[in-house]
């Protein structure tokens, strides 16, 4: 049987801290729904990636929830020089001609990646296609039915003009990526924020990597003033946030408290539990459908968790017990790191995603990374912060059933120890 | 705290050993607010929830009229599930408390929020 493939180039963000987010970010997108694609990892000052696909409606949905691309074109011909480019695409007439007949209109444009092109420069590179690739169609400038675009590649930007071209390429512009859907989220405007809410577009990328949509529910055992929450309940999920800290859930006010984020966004109420990750407070069946964490890895605005230095903690007086706030000791990132694998296998369903941001000195090693018998990790991306530590975004999915005897592994943090190092006054 | 949420909560007290479940809900205020009804998540909820814990929580709040089990073709049965959807998520647990049947333990719902807190002579 003869399926037509349909050849689609995806023009990636290149934000220098989020460039190793980009690929696994289509791969968590493709992978949910369902749809199979060969997405070649490409080096990280790649400006794009091909994608060949069996429909144009696949290559909308999934660039409709990626952050990290910026556009879409169906790819019609590509070379080093423009004759090249016109000559590869007219063999490949019949994919463009339904868009080009005299029943259509279309306008065409000038793309370049590490240059800007004046009109009359655009016009010298246009003019060529027109001509030779028997367009028929009514031009129109405002509003036409299909755009088509010529992509000229001069490398990465460079401080002098007129860097020379390395390829081109040519096709039809489809649609943008998702980035422009989250600029209302943006911490700038928002009611409710601390110094720990996520960015969000980061939050955004998180909640791709949980495959977080309608009919699901996502859990956050850190959900501070909500970021990531907002995000999975954006795109659709149910969303349950837990946090230690009453004062950040109940927050300053009625309007100033992470309710109030919901609210000025329309989107329909968390369930918000006060819990202490330490404790398992849910019952061991596939609950969630994705977890999402930002564990508090600050060292010195440390973690908390109950607990009592004492060996043997006095016990709380019954008149105490509706007012006594619970002690707390500090909660090592190496607890919290396996609190979290543990909670994961216990209580998400089979194919789950846990999701989370792992800090990380710049030397980390794969051998660092926790694990756990349920779970297999399928991505992890750097984002330098500082030049010598960042933090990872970690995607694991639950690959095996949970066994009672089941324990992660979590080896030393050298990023907490460092840090411990800092405060003694041990390194700079 | 909606049933949904309550649902999945069991007594985190160690001693308990998961056995502290389902915690019965001692309700002072219980609001109803409706929401927007999804079939499609209800049916998608139905084989992640514990039936004998929405018994116990739907008898909590004097609604008696479940079946013992979740009956056949439950997910496509759209009386049934709009039923389910207003137990599970138009009910709030505004404030109260959440006992513990093993241990006694008592965890307080507040502003519908629940504290499952332990003190630090408990962990």
């Amino acid at each position: 049987l003869f399926q037509r493939i349909m050849k689609f180039r995806f023009i990636l963000y290149a934000d220098i801290d989020k460039l190793q987010h980009r690929i696994p970010e289509l791969e968590a997108i493709f992978d949910m729904y369902g749809i199979s694609a060969t997405i070649d990892p490409v080096s990280p000052d790649h400006p794009y990636v091909d994608i060949d696909l069996p429909s144009e409606a696949d290559a909308i949905r999934v660039a409709q929830r990626a952050v990290l691309v910026r556009l879409v074109i169906e790819k019609y011909g590509e070379g080093t020089t423009h004759e090249e480019c016109i000559a590869d695409a007219a063999a490949n007439f019949a994919r463009f001609e339904p868009y080009s007949n005299e029943n259509v209109s279309f306008k065409f444009e000038v793309d370049a990646f590490g240059r800007k092109f004046q009109v009359p420069e655009q016009r010298a590179i246009l003019n060529p296609y027109i001509a030779g690739l028997g367009f028929k169609g009514k031009v129109q400038l405002n509003d036409p039915d299909y755009t088509f675009t010529v992509y000229v590649d001069c490398g990465l930007p460079s401080a002098r003009e007129a860097l020379p071209m390395k390829s081109v390429f040519f096709g039809r512009k489809l649609c943008l990526g998702a980035r422009a859907n989250w600029f209302k989220y943006s911490l700038k405007t928002r009611k409710f924020i601390g110094p720990t809410s996520m960015d969000a577009e980061w939050a955004a990328i998180g909640a791709n990597q949980a495959q977080a949509r309608r009919g699901c529910v996502v859990f956050d055992p850190f959900a501070g003033t909500g970021s990531l929450l907002i995000a999975c309940a954006a795109l659709g999920a149910t969303v349950i946030g837990g946090d230690r800290d009453v004062r950040i859930i109940r927050g300053k006010a009625s309007d100033r408290n992470m309710f109030a984020n919901f609210r000025q966004y329309a989107l329909p109420m968390p369930e918000i539990l006060i819990l202490d990750s330490s404790v398992p407070s849910f019952r061991t069946a596939p609950l969630f459908d994705a977890i999402i964490a930002d564990p508090p890895y600050g060292v010195r605005a440390g973690a908390r968790r109950t607990g009592s230095k004492a060996a043997k903690s006095k016990p709380v007086l019954e008149e105490h017990k509706d007012t006594h706030i619970p002690q707390s000791v500090v909660y090592s990132l190496v607890d919290i790191l396996a609190d979290l694998l543990q909670l994961a296998a216990r209580s998400m369903r089979m194919g789950g995603r846990l999701v989370y941001w792992l800090p990380a000195l710049v030397s980390f090693t794969e051998a660092e990374f926790p694990s756990h018998p349920s779970l297999t990790r399928v991505a992890a991306s750097y984002q330098g912060l500082t030049r010598n530590w960042g933090r990872f975004l970690v995607t694991m999915v639950k690959t095996q059933e949970y066994q009672p005897d089941f324990q992660p592994i979590v080896p030393k943090s050298r990023y907490e120890q460092y840090f411990v190092a800092c405060e003694a006054g041990d390194t700079d | 705290m909606r049933i949904l949420t309550h649902n999945m909560l069991m007594c985190n007290v160690k001693k308990c050993n998961m056995q502290g479940y389902p915690l019965k809900i001692v309700p002072s205020q219980v609001e109803t607010v409706e929401n927007e009804f999804n079939p499609e998540f209800i049916a998608h909820m139905i084989p992640k929830l514990d039936w004998n814990g929405v018994i116990s929580a739907a008898a909590d709040l004097n609604i008696t009229n479940l079946p013992p089990t979740i009956p056949a073709g439950a997910a496509s049965d759209e009386t049934f599930l709009r039923s389910l959807h207003g137990l599970l998520l138009d009910i709030t647990i505004v404030d109260g408390q959440l006992v513990c049947k093993n241990c006694g333990r008592s965890y307080k719902v507040s502003g519908g929020i629940p504290n499952m807190l332990l003190n630090e002579d408990e962990v």
